[in-house]
């Protein structure tokens, strides 16, 4: 598939595909996402699914057949353990990667070609594991853990690990649709026709615990399981401007930090440098209330 | 030992000189466009030998050398403390940034709230709105502190610039100038109070930075808490303070 010829979006702001469409002589294709993952939710997003391979067919000149898919649903599967084996490394005191390295590979993800991608990812998690069995962190035993929660940052986005960490503190977990919400949840390969291995791939999408969906409560049992798992001292919620059901969600994740005890600091912003100033005093200042020390 | 305390704030730098838990000097000026040569001007020929900074501008004393630095949220909560033994809330509206701070009884910060970037509802837009109708700074708060909430009018927009707009058209209706004075307060304090409505406020709160000094303002944020705020003569102290005890 050439990645000139199709750009596929499927959020929010489907306004903006129109205007884009135009923009790129009709190349944007659109989803429709379900808001709901009920039985209407679910029909709708299998149907969409089963568009878009028709869609991918046409474009490719290749047919879709059960082998390929097969081992396309391997490779995809693969690549998905290999981000939960860095994210299971970042459990360790002290974690063995700095949260913008692990952001940018989590990132990187979404571009880089799979197979390639997977390789290098399980090479960097041997030398991990070698860090960890030797005591080599990126910080101290002790310091200051946090687990981000919320929007997705695409490249560049780097804004809020930046700041976390010049100020000696650990990312340690992005629950995030670049982050946990990617790779949580593997394909059920077990299928034996396309049809079926076409609604096990839609039905997967509909595991994801995003905030575009209603209710999600689900992703509220999942905070609290990462923090746990990633040994998080403090939630850092993110919502990037006009990632409005983000913004609306922190008051619920609010609640769950309030419950477990844990020290938690919403933030909005966007891709500008405009408020770093703000931001690093809200930061340091949230830092300071965990109280396990900061880099002064 | 001497201790100085210094809260590079955006609108004015304050300084304390502490020995043994007493202040021996407060200094207040402009930050102005330089504001590390107000710094120097203040500490010459009164070295402290520690000094710990604060504020907007807390790491452009690092070319001194090693300087300590926290957050002012966390040094006005420990200024707040020290001056108000019982303060569990504080309400800082500084020159550009409004916070909302939540203490522990033994005075450690357990939660805040901070507006984002733009100056809507601080010290700024007080000074912008006064000088937009013609007021002394000192005299804002003071000229509509008889007014009351029964008034019709409203300020909607909390954009510094907008809402600037929205008290020329009133001036323009022939509106009069108390009463949009009045209006201008009003909507800080609601500003103020959406913050607290997200937190879990307890007694003693108290009221800190510039715009604490402003009557009608105090009054409208008591009237709507409900309850008593405490200031103190000198509410652009806490900061530095706060930060000065940190060295200690």
């Amino acid at each position: 598939m050439s990645r000139r010829q199709i750009l596929l979006l499927a959020r929010q702001p489907a306004k903006a595909y129109e205007l884009f469409d135009e923009m790129t002589n009709g190349k944007v294709y659109v989803m429709e996402i379900p808001h709901k993952k009920g039985e209407d939710g679910q029909a709708l997003w299998r149907n969409e699914v089963k568009r878009f391979s028709a869609k991918l067919e046409e474009i490719s000149g290749k047919k879709i057949t059960i082998d390929k898919l097969k081992q396309a649903s391997k490779v995809v599967n693969e690549k998905r353990k290999a981000l939960q084996r860095l994210a299971s490394l970042r459990s360790a005191d002290p974690s063995p990667i700095s949260g913008l390295d692990a952001l940018l590979v989590n990132q990187v993800a979404f571009y880089d070609d799979p197979l390639r991608f997977t390789a290098k990812v399980n090479e960097l998690c041997d030398e991990l594991t070698e860090r960890i069995k030797s005591g080599t962190g990126v910080s101290e035993k002790g310091s200051t853990r946090i687990l981000i929660s919320g929007s997705p940052m695409a490249i560049p986005n780097w804004k809020i690990h930046a700041i976390v960490e010049g100020n000696g503190a650990t990312i340690v977990g992005e629950e995030s649709c670049v982050g946990e919400r990617n790779f949580a949840s593997l394909l059920d390969e077990n299928f034996s026709s396309i049809a079926e291995g076409m609604q096990k791939i839609a039905g997967r999408y509909l595991t994801i615990n995003c905030a575009c969906f209603t209710p999600n409560n689900d992703r509220l049992t999942d905070i609290e399981i990462i923090a746990k798992r990633v040994k998080a001292d403090g939630i850092l919620h993110y919502a990037i401007q006009f990632c409005t059901p983000y913004m609306i969600e922190a008051t619920k994740v609010k609640k769950v930090a309030d419950k477990i005890k844990m020290p938690f600091l919403r933030i909005e912003t966007d891709y500008s440098m405009e408020d770093m100033g703000q931001l690093k005093t809200r930061i340091e200042a949230f830092l300071e209330m965990i109280g396990k020390g900061v880099k002064a | 030992m001497r201790i100085g305390g210094i809260d590079i704030g955006s609108r004015y730098i304050k300084y304390v000189l502490l020995e043994d838990n007493t202040i021996l000097d407060f200094q207040r000026r402009e930050t102005g466009h330089n504001p590390l040569s107000v710094c120097r001007e203040l500490l010459e020929g009164n070295q402290p030998e520690k000094i710990v900074a604060t504020g907007y501008g807390r790491y452009l004393l690092e070319v001194f050398g090693d300087i300590r630095t926290i957050t002012e949220i966390k040094a006005v909560a420990k200024g707040a403390k020290a001056v108000f033994p019982r303060c569990r809330t504080i309400i800082d509206i500084g020159g550009q940034d409004t916070k909302v701070i939540s203490l522990s009884d033994q005075g450690s910060v357990v939660n805040f709230e901070m507006n984002d970037r733009c100056a809507a509802g601080t010290g700024r837009f007080i000074e912008i709105m006064s000088g937009a109708l013609g007021y002394d700074l000192d005299h804002f708060g003071v000229s509509c502190n008889n007014s009351s909430s029964s008034s019709s009018i409203k300020i909607n927009s909390t954009c510094t610039v907008f809402a600037e707009s929205e008290v020329i058209s009133l001036i323009s209706k022939g509106e009069k100038r108390e009463v949009i004075a009045y209006a201008i307060h009003d909507s800080i304090a609601s500003k103020v109070i959406s913050m607290v409505k997200r937190m879990d406020i307890q007694d003693d709160i108290v009221f800190a930075g510039g715009c604490a000094r402003n009557p009608c303002l105090k009054r409208i944020l008591e009237e709507r808490l409900k309850r008593p705020l405490y200031v103190h003569e000198n509410p652009y102290i806490h900061a530095a303070y706060g930060a000065a005890l940190h060295g200690e």
